[in-house]
């Protein structure tokens, strides 16, 4: 029996890297949610239906809410704190590390240097494939 | 006393026949007879003569027998014996009474008679014997009574003079003599000095003690005193060896000369005198007179060797009372005038005085004041009058008359003999087998010196010496030190103040105080006066210190100017080898002192001016002298050079000063114990601080008042605090001001003297605030370009990522997705770098410093890169490496210097080069270096190789992918992490960058 595939909410505004994003994580087998800025990602975390996400991608840099905010809301509600979060930014303001140096992160990608395999690679690791 | 034998027999008796037969008979037994026929016969031949027996008839015509028994009694007691008639019992009776020998009775049987008279005449003989024996005994027992009277006198006192007249009186009165006095032979003097007398008539007895007698004196006389026995004269008056006056002072019949021998000469003598008698002496009275006198001899030999013992104990005493003395006075001064009292009271003599040797001269050391005139002269000659013949001989000289002495210097003659002095004992003063000068004795007296104190005086003269040398080394040694201590006040002085003229003052005072002179000046070349003129000085008269202009070489100053070497003169009037114009000779006449010492003032070789020392009166200047003003020469020297200095440098602190306080930079200088020691304006302004509060506060208060956030404030205390300790050089960072709410650069740098001694730091405070806030506008449009650039970058990665992995993608599309894919990660890197970029410039990377293995982070990096180097045909090594150096760094960092040397090293070595990297430890350094074959690095490019956007014209003209950031980048991360690259290349054969890191403080 196939082991049921490992679910991963993507937040994301770039369409292009979403889409990017999206394909290749889908390629490697995992069930892929899409949200399109902070808010959208709360709202879909909140209507979630069944187990939470076993991983949540999160831009910074998005309109709405940012990436931090919604880091700071999913650790501050019981119900997804413990949700691992993989930082993928492009970000280069130095407060936004020091921000995210305050919460628990799976890690955290600079998403120019890093290649879709290796993002592959990263997700498989931390979700135990 | 006349023989018994040849005294006649008296024969008294009326009757005539019976007297001639009795004198018949009695003449023809032997003996003389005188017949007298009556009494008055009878008394008239015992008057004249001395009768042994009267036969005595008592029956007489003209008197009675008794009566002339009587008288011939009284006259001396002849024998009696009285021849009678009738035997009466009256008669006998009579007889006895008369103290007669006897009776006979008539008629006289003339063998009875002769009988009779035999036993008479016998027994009178032994009556007379006997007295004279008894006289004899008790003569005897007198004499020994007289010679233990004497003895006793001589051994009873051991004053002589006492013990001479004890003896004296014991003389006189042995002797029978009416007056007696005793003489001392005086050596000195040759005379005899009367001492004591004896019975001698009051008024004649301040004439006798007051008369001493010539010795050796011309005239008879003098042999008495030489004859050495006794004489004697009954008849002096007449006598031609008593021919000195004082014989005839006091006339007397008889004197007896009784010389005192010792050691076999003339020691003294008694003389005894009888007023009237005419005295004789028999040989046993001469023999016990010269006993007598040999008794006295050893009195005074007795006495003389107590004396000397007593004398020796004196001179011992006061040899040591005056060592003892000496001993207390310490400078030669008052050891010299200590000495000369001692010399005078030591010798009883009226005038002393010391004289030295120096050089040629004999100069004055000391003198009672007697002795003024007799040792006028300041300096004589060697072997110039008397001290100077002492000295010469180096024996002592004693002259008793110095009237009469031709070496005695005329002027001081003059004063002897005005002043009454006769005599002179001068003694050599040596030191370590050299005569060094003399110790005179002047005495008013016509003496000689005797052996014993000529050598006292010696005696005193090498105490002198000694003391002499010793007080010259404490003189020599305090002169020493008192010049140490003011030429130190002096140094101290120039170092103490800066105000020239003050400095030349307290020169001017130290050279009085230190030379003794009288003035004293400092004069300074003046160029447009053409000469010098005065600058400073004491006791000079004004007219001299205003007008005087003495030309080079003019005058004794002039001299030292222009010789640059001391000059003097003793007396300028007596000079004639000074020179001077007439106006300068005028001023001097009138107004300058006489003797001068001048000594140029020299800095570096030039002549500036001339210190001049005065005296009023002649001076002899003595090298010593010339030397110290040498040396206050140079200190004034000094003080002038100085002087010259601070101007300058108050000259050139003004200037300082000047941009100090009007540079847009905060300067201020801490002190190693954390306060501010200096600030300038600016630095108060920046600090929120005026009125010059800050200068003396504590730095950290100062910070921590302008409220800068608690990070900033920690972080730059902490380093200013490293700077203090001087663990290092340099250190900066930016403080945030919440007061002003100016953001600070400061940069702190340790500042040492010449020497190294730290004087704390220098901190420099520049305004960034408005470059911090351009800087964070292009920080935050840097990120915001970063971010719009990065995510359509990523974007079109991975996009082509996926493009390049869809299966059917034909192989030439295959192509270009992967160069699109190349030229979108090298615009990734682009940016990357210039994120890194503009991230070090501003001080805003994060740095993580740890422990790097430089070997497992270059091995790291070259396995990242093979691909890339075997894509060249490139060998690329790692040198085997005995150490593999572990540094301090940010492993990040570090990585992408190593990746940029590396991949430069790749890029511009062409196809199928060499690439070798080397790592090794070099002290406390980590070294690391890369050599390719490549290109090399022009000279002139070297030293730009690291700057933005630089790159060599080599490598633009070769087909290669830079940007000019990379070297850049891995000089700004090098210089963040404290480390130094640098490029070593001769171009066409290749280069090597070397990078240097500081090891690890844990693994060094």
């Amino acid at each position: 029996m196939k082991p049921t595939p490992k679910r991963i909410l993507l937040v994301e505004d770039d369409r292009v890297l979403r889409r990017a994003c999206e394909a290749s994580l889908r390629r490697k087998g995992f069930h892929v949610t899409i949200a399109v800025d902070g808010q959208a990602a709360l709202d879909e975390l909140e209507a979630w239906s069944g187990p939470l996400p076993d991983l949540i991608l999160l831009d910074l840099l998005m309109p709405r809410l940012t990436g931090i905010e919604v880091l700071e809301a999913l650790r501050a509600d019981p119900r997804t704190k413990a949700v691992p979060v993989l930082i993928l930014s492009n970000s280069s303001r130095e407060q936004d590390h020091a921000k995210i140096d305050q919460f628990e992160t799976a890690g955290y990608f600079v998403k120019s240097n890093l290649s879709l395999q290796e993002l592959g690679e990263h997700v498989a690791r931390l979700l135990g494939d | 006393m006349t023989d018994i034998d040849s005294e006649p027999i008296l024969i008294v008796d009326d009757e005539q026949d019976v007297a001639l037969t009795l004198k018949e008979s009695l003449e023809c037994q032997g003996h003389r007879c005188l017949v007298a026929g009556t009494g008055r016969e009878a008394l008239r031949c015992l008057r004249t003569s001395t009768v042994a027996l009267v036969l005595l008839d008592l029956g007489l015509p003209d008197m009675n027998g008794i009566d002339v028994m009587r008288e011939a009694l009284a006259r001396g007691g002849p024998e009696i014996l009285i021849m009678t008639g009738q035997a009466s019992a009256e008669s006998a009776m009579e007889a006895v009474e008369g103290s007669t020998a006897g009776y006979i009775l008539k008629p006289i049987e003339l063998a009875r008679l002769a009988r009779i008279v035999q036993r008479v005449l016998q027994n009178r003989r032994l009556a007379r014997e006997n007295a004279r024996l008894q006289a004899d005994m008790n003569q005897r027992l007198r004499e020994t009574e007289a010679v233990l009277a004497i003895s006793k006198a001589c051994s009873s006192t051991l004053e002589v003079r006492e013990g001479l007249r004890r003896v004296c009186r014991e003389l006189t009165r042995f002797i029978g003599a009416d007056t007696g006095a005793v003489y001392l032979h005086e050596p000195v003097s040759d005379h005899l000095i009367p001492q004591a007398g004896y019975h001698v008539p009051p008024g004649l007895l301040p004439t006798l003690l007051a008369t001493p007698l010539p010795f050796k004196e011309q005239g008879f006389h003098a042999a008495i005193w030489r004859e050495r026995r006794p004489i004697l004269s009954d008849d002096v008056a007449a006598d031609a060896r008593f021919s000195h006056e004082m014989f005839r002072l006091f006339p007397h019949q008889s004197g007896l000369v009784l010389p005192l021998i010792l050691d076999g000469e003339v020691a003294g003598a008694f003389y005894l005198v009888w007023w009237a008698e005419r005295r004789r002496l028999t040989e046993r009275e001469l023999a016990l007179v010269e006993s007598v006198a040999e008794q006295a001899t050893t009195l005074l030999r007795n006495v003389r060797l107590l004396e000397q013992a007593e004398r020796e104990r004196r001179r011992l005493d006061v040899l040591y009372e005056v060592s003892r003395r000496l001993a207390a006075a310490r400078d030669s001064k008052s050891v010299l005038a200590r000495l000369v009292d001692e010399a005078s009271n030591l010798l009883g003599v009226e005038a002393a005085g010391i004289r030295l040797l120096d050089g040629d001269d004999l100069v004055l050391g000391a003198r009672t004041v007697s002795a003024a005139r007799i040792m006028a002269r300041a300096k004589i000659k060697h072997g110039e009058s008397l001290s100077g013949h002492v000295v010469a001989r180096g024996e002592s000289i004693q002259v008793s008359n110095l009237a009469s002495d031709e070496r005695f210097d005329p002027e001081h003659k003059r004063g002897a003999l005005e002043e009454g002095f006769q005599a002179f004992l001068g003694v050599p003063l040596r030191l370590h087998d050299r005569v060094i000068g003399t110790l005179n004795v002047y005495t008013k007296r016509c003496r000689k010196f005797a052996p014993d104190e000529v050598s006292l005086l010696s005696a005193l003269a090498d105490q002198t010496s000694l003391a002499i040398y010793k007080a010259r080394l404490y003189d020599e040694t305090r002169l020493r030190e008192r010049e140490a201590t003011q030429l130190y006040d002096v140094t101290s002085l120039l170092a103490s103040s800066l105000d020239v003229d003050w400095v030349l003052d307290q020169i001017s005072g130290k050279a009085v105080g230190l030379l003794g002179c009288d003035a004293f000046g400092i004069y300074m070349y003046d160029a447009s006066r053409g000469g010098l003129t005065f600058r400073r000085g004491i006791n000079l008269a004004v007219e001299l210190t205003d007008n005087l202009v003495l030309k080079p070489g003019e005058g004794v100053a002039g001299r030292a100017f222009e010789s640059g070497r001391a000059a003097w003169t003793r007396d300028r009037m007596n000079d004639p080898s000074l020179a001077y114009t007439p106006a300068a000779d005028d001023l001097i006449r009138s107004k300058a002192p006489r003797a001068y010492l001048a000594v140029p003032v020299l800095i570096r070789g030039d002549v500036l001016g001339v210190l001049v020392s005065y005296f009023f009166a002649p001076h002899d200047f003595t090298e010593n002298e010339i030397r110290l003003l040498t040396t206050l020469a140079d200190h004034a020297g000094i003080a002038m050079d100085n002087a010259r200095h601070y101007e300058d440098s108050r000259a050139q602190q003004q200037r300082l000063t000047q941009i100090f306080d009007s540079t847009s930079d905060g300067i201020l200088l801490v002190d190693p114990d954390g306060s501010v020691g200096t600030a300038n304006r600016r630095a108060e302004e920046l600090l929120g601080r005026n009125g010059g509060t800050l200068v003396g506060s504590s730095l950290d208060e100062a910070i921590a008042r302008a409220g800068s956030p608690d990070a900033d404030r920690q972080k730059a205390e902490a380093a200013l605090r490293r700077l203090a300790a001087a663990t290092e050089q340099e250190s900066r960072g930016d403080l945030e001001l919440k007061a002003t709410g100016r953001v600070l650069h400061w940069v702190a740098q340790r500042a040492s003297t010449a020497s190294g001694a730290s004087m704390g730091f220098t901190l420099t405070l520049h305004d960034v605030t408005e470059e911090r806030q351009v800087s964070q506008m292009k920080s935050d449009f840097v990120s915001f370009v970063t971010h719009q650039l990065r995510t359509p970058l990523a974007g079109i990665k991975w996009m082509l990522e996926l493009a390049s992995q869809e299966a059917d993608l034909p192989a030439e599309a295959g192509s270009y997705v992967q160069d699109a894919q190349a030229a979108a990660q090298r615009l990734i890197g682009l940016v990357n770098d210039l994120l890194d970029i503009s991230r070090l410039e501003r001080g805003k990377l994060q740095m993580d410093p740890r422990p790097v293995a430089l070997r497992s982070l270059t091995h790291d990096v070259l396995e990242e890169n093979r691909l890339l180097a075997e894509a060249k045909g490139h060998r690329l090594d790692v040198a085997r490496g005995t150490d593999a150096p572990v540094v301090a760094a940010d492993p990040q960092l570090l990585r992408q210097v190593i990746l940029n040397l590396v991949s430069n090293a790749i890029k511009y070595t062409p196809d199928g080069g060499k690439i070798e990297i080397e790592m090794r430890q070099a002290d406390d350094e980590g070294r690391w270096q890369i050599r390719d074959s490549g290109v090399g690095v022009p000279a002139s490019a070297q030293a730009r190789l690291f700057e933005k956007f630089y790159r060599a014209d080599n490598v633009t003209s070769m087909e290669t992918e830079g940007t000019g950031l990379g070297l850049y980048l891995v000089r700004l991360i090098m210089e963040q992490l404290g480390g130094r690259v640098w490029c070593e290349s001769v171009e066409g054969e290749g280069a090597t960058f070397v990078f240097t890191l500081p090891r690890h403080a844990e693994t060094t």
